[in-house]
């Protein structure tokens, strides 16, 4: 029989990726089929009037061109962050946590044939939301305008490629220097940052400065001197610069087989150590701790200790929360430079008493989430003689627990500095948590913990926009209350209201078992 | 025979997904100091059975009593004299196996002393007090299915239902876990056990009850069942395959 080869192994790949594309379902390519339909024709009513509009290519030198290498650039860099946020964390679970490899490595298939096929299918998990996206607009430019246009879906396809290259770099060296055990957090905190980084370099750049979309020709001129220089290439390379596309696959091509060539030098060992990650362990000396054994306490310490005992969960909750400042901060600065300076500080305390609420409500909706959607041994606690409610309560105060913890004392502080603020923002986190933890409780679907990335601790897309209506409301009730206009939040708070009892539903659900 | 002789009674349930019927008018009966042996081949619907009885599953029809607590009308008060351990260990990777005894204790409420007392006996008969303070993803599979048994009999159950217990044990363990049965019955609990190793249900069980379509097809000691089958001088594997042979046979009254 004939050895496997590698597009024998990466059909396999695709076919995996295609099934977690489709979720599985019967009817996953059905629907995948009807949304590209959609998207499609979505994308042909923006691109088709703006093809007509366009000067024929090649763009002749002027503002105008100007302006759309900046652009580009700047949509170019915000994708490859976000590619390169992506592969990192593509690769550490397709390398370090997928657990075939000690299949395919105990199989003839060569190790760099199995590295080339996954590295290969990193890239185009990678690319794939870009293309899908951008790729009917483009598609449909290069059918009604030029033909040209296709070089940027061939961009969009390199950035994926050095963005993959980038990746294995970055999750090799974190390998090597910290070891297996941390280089799945401190990998994702990476790709958090990096991620994030692009959007926070953008507010930098933005703030202190009015931005005026007709002033970006002007702005163009005066950031770009030389069209030519090497930062632009992407950007060339999408308005139909075949040198620069061809140098820009020649780099991204080179950093993709560099990254995949250093990989695969210690690709064997590093999956075997990483996979050997706790298996071996000493066991700690005779230290015996007394049993408590109360029910509620039971379940409590229990979902404490495994919260605090995963550093990838408290990581992926803290990068959520992280990610909202992110979009907080110019929030908090716009209202700061509201009305005259002697209202300065209220409404600086009223953000801060707003902010605080959609946090508490945001954390309280996730760490729900992992107590009681997220429970590993669900016919466990079907099979114990507790009524399901006790369970669900019990769990509530566990996820309550760090809430309090967390923000007793920022409220406490708030109410030193601004007692009006302080009781609003006291009020307005205990409605939300509350809220966020009812939310969770009637809209659960039992999941794994491992799919809080996947599911950003969210059952189900109505309880997410619920969830996040209500807090909003709340939110804004808090804001305007402590602002000293406490008649506005009084329909705000009716909204709020209303959404919750729509969320409610007519007979709750208990703690079922997954199967 | 007064029901209240029986740990388990099983009454005409039925219970089906969609229009295929897992459980189809059962009647089992064990009783208090016996080791039943539930056997089947795959799909037979053994694990539909035990997950109603644990109250996993409501059944579409039919009525399921333990120690005389019917599980519909009273789910809380027959689920506290029973303990059920699947065939994947259910078992928090997390938790250390001592404070994964502590959560179970807590589940079924046992008294915080007597809990430790036991917790204790149990984790050195299964050979896993050195190993009480690992987290039990470091264990090995023998060692997380000894894990999850010490948690399962940390209440002392009346009824103890086993799903494939000898999986991934060793043979010292898998004979500790056969003596463990054996103390039980002679104390007079109740243990109903499935398995694929015929040999085991063989030497260990009071009774024997073999299951298909959801159907009993037979019970009784293994003389019962070879006369039954035919298979006079067969061992338990002969008897097996002969009466699972044909999907319509007559099932148990």
């Amino acid at each position: 029989m004939k050895r496997p080869g590698a597009l024998w192994l990466l059909r396999h790949e695709l076919r995996l990726g295609l099934r977690g594309l489709s979720g599985g379902s019967p009817y996953g390519p059905i629907l995948i089929a009807v949304g590209a339909v959609v998207w499609t024709m979505v994308s042909w009513v923006f691109a088709a009037p703006i093809a007509k509009i366009l000067p024929p290519f090649p763009f002749p030198p002027s503002t105008g061109l100007l302006t759309a290498l900046l652009v580009i650039s700047a949509g170019l860099a915000a994708s490859a962050c976000l590619m390169l946020s992506q592969a990192i964390t593509i690769t550490v679970s397709q390398i370090y946590t997928r657990n075939d490899l000690s299949l395919l490595f105990s199989s003839p298939v060569k190790p760099w044939t199995v590295l080339v096929v996954r590295a290969t299918s990193i890239a185009m998990q990678v690319c794939q939301t870009y293309v899908l996206l951008a790729g009917p607009a483009i598609v449909c430019l290069a059918v009604s305008h030029s033909p040209v246009w296709l070089f940027a879906l061939v961009c969009i396809v390199l950035l994926g490629v050095m963005s993959t290259g980038v990746g294995l770099l970055i999750v090799l060296w974190l390998f090597r220097t910290i070891g297996p055990k941390l280089t799945k957090t401190m990998a994702q905190i990476f790709s958090v940052i990096i991620g994030a980084s692009i959007f926070l370099a953008f507010q930098a750049y933005n703030i202190g400065r009015s931005f005026d979309l007709l002033e970006l020709p002007k702005r163009a001129s005066s950031i770009i001197k030389d069209p030519d220089v090497l930062w632009l290439l992407p950007a060339r390379a999408v308005l139909g610069d075949g040198t620069s596309l061809f140098l820009l696959a020649l780099v991204s091509g080179a950093i993709f087989l560099v990254g995949v060539f250093l990989f695969s030098r210690h690709f064997v060992s590093d999956v075997a150590s990483a996979l050997s990650v706790g298996a071996v362990r000493k066991s700690e000396p005779g230290r015996t701790q007394r049993m408590t054994t109360n029910l509620t306490s039971a379940i409590f310490w229990k979902e404490l200790k495994l919260l605090g005992r995963d550093p990838l969960l408290i990581t992926s909750i803290g990068m959520q929360l992280a990610f909202m400042a992110v979009y907080l901060l110019p929030l908090l600065f716009v209202l700061t430079t509201l009305g005259e300076p002697s209202d300065a500080d209220v409404f600086r305390y009223a953000a801060l008493a707003s902010g605080l609420t959609l946090f508490s409500a945001n954390l309280a909706f996730s760490l729900t989430w992992i107590s009681v959607s997220a429970e590993d041994c669900p016919d466990l606690i079907a099979s114990a003689p507790v009524r399901s409610r006790d369970i669900d309560m019990a769990k509530a105060r566990a996820a309550l627990a760090p809430i309090v913890i967390v923000f007793t004392p920022l409220v406490a502080g708030l109410v030193i500095l601004s007692p009006t603020a302080g009781v609003c923002a006291a009020l307005g986190c205990t409605a939300a948590t509350l809220s966020a933890v009812a939310i969770q409780l009637w809209r659960r679907v039992p999941a794994r913990r491992s799919d809080f990335q996947k599911t950003n601790g969210s059952p189900n897309l109505t309880a997410t926009l619920g969830q996040l209506l209500v807090t909003s409301c709340l939110s804004g009730a808090v804001a305007v209350g402590a602002g000293g206009l406490p008649w506005l939040a009084i329909p705000l708070l009716l909204i709020g209201a209303a959404v919750l009892g729509a969320l409610k539903p007519a007979t709750s659900k208990t703690h079922l078992p997954r199967s | 025979m007064e029901t209240e002789d029986y740990a388990l009674k099983i009454s005409q349930v039925r219970k089906s997904y969609g229009d295929k019927a897992a459980v189809d008018g059962l009647n089992l009966c064990v009783r208090r100091g016996e080791l039943y042996a539930l056997l089947g081949p795959n799909g037979a619907g053994k694990t539909t059975t035990l997950r109603m009885v644990a109250g996993l599953l409501s059944p579409d029809s039919g009525d399921i009593s333990v120690m005389g607590v019917n599980v519909k009308t009273d789910p809380i008060g027959a689920k506290r004299m029973l303990a059920w351990l699947p065939d994947e260990p259910m078992l928090y990777d997390r938790l250390t196996a001592w404070e994964y005894l502590e959560f179970m204790a807590g589940l079924w409420s046992v008294p915080s002393d007597i809990a430790h007392s036991r917790a204790e006996e149990l984790l050195k008969l299964m050979s896993l007090w050195d190993n009480r303070n690992q987290q039990c993803q470091t264990f090995s599979r023998g060692m997380k299915q000894k894990a999850v048994l010490a948690g399962a009999l940390i209440h002392d159950p009346q009824v103890l239902m086993l799903d494939e217990p000898l999986t991934g044990l060793d043979a010292p363990s898998s004979r500790m876990v056969k003596e463990l049965l054996k103390q039980r019955t002679a104390a007079g609990k109740c243990v109903i056990l499935t398995t694929h190793i015929l040999d085991v249900a063989e030497r260990m069980a009071d009774r024997i009850g073999i299951i298909a379509a959801g159907k009993l097809l037979a019970e009784g000691r293994l003389e019962d069942l070879q006369l039954r089958s035919g298979e006079t001088k067969g061992t338990l594997e002969d008897v097996f395959l002969s009466l699972t042979k044909t999907n319509d046979a007559d099932a148990v009254e």
